[in-house]
């Protein structure tokens, strides 16, 4: 039987906390364990993205007391801003 | 003052910030953690970020946004492995600000979301190839 969403999200959220604590209670890790449990954590938090929907920008931007500011804004401001390098 | 040196305050909404940082080892949350107090203490230039593309060719669409290289500093890119991607915004008093979308890798190992899909996400609530 497949789990429901919010329970595999409870699941993820479990794992990532005890992945923090016992990182958190580790006095030192070599650099190769420390880069396994990091290489792991990142994927648990990816999986995590999957399965939950992020806070809608709509509301987020009612909080702040902001709007989206429009693309003539933007495009002044490119002036200002570094060289775009082709990536994201 | 010159425009090159115009800095925007950073607006960082809570849920988001939770979301964005929720998992990462250590270093990484060092670094975002270090990165938000520096915005808030001193807002982020104009001229220290670089626009995202509108349309990525990983299918990121963020057009508006502009992305801030970590940790922050005067290393080259390539020593710089992760990014906040921010929203330029309107205040209601008309103020040009920075809004917090997504904190992440900028090239991630498989398996592992980018900063650019983690922005993508935030902005369109779902990731590229999913819409």
């Amino acid at each position: 039987m497949s789990e429901s969403p919010d329970e595999s999200v409870e699941q993820l959220e479990d794992l990532l906390d005890g992945a923090s604590r016992t990182l958190s209670s580790l006095q030192a890790l070599n650099a190769g364990q420390a880069e396994r449990v990091a290489e792991r954590m990142d994927r648990l938090a990816s999986q995590l993205l999957e399965i939950s929907p992020p806070p809608a920008m709509e509301a987020v931007h009612a909080r702040l007391g902001t709007t989206p500011a429009i693309s003539e804004d933007f495009a002044s401001a490119v002036d200002e801003m570094g060289v775009a390098d082709g990536e994201g | 003052m010159r425009a090159a040196q115009r800095r925007l305050a950073v607006r960082f909404d809570e849920a988001v910030w939770r979301e964005a940082v929720r998992g990462f080892s250590r270093q990484p949350l060092e670094i975002a953690t270090s990165a938000r107090s520096e915005a808030e203490r001193r807002g982020i230039a104009l001229a220290a970020v670089i626009p995202c593309e509108p349309l990525g060719p990983d299918g990121t669409a963020l057009a508006g946004c502009a992305k801030l290289y970590l940790p922050a500093g005067d290393d080259p890119p390539s020593e710089r492995p992760f990014a906040f991607v921010l929203q330029l915004a309107r205040e209601r008093d008309s103020t040009l600000v920075w809004v917090f979308v997504a904190f992440g890798h900028r090239h991630p190992r498989a398996r592992v979301r980018s900063v650019y899909e983690r922005a993508h996400r935030q902005l369109h609530g779902r990731f590229p190839e999913q819409s």
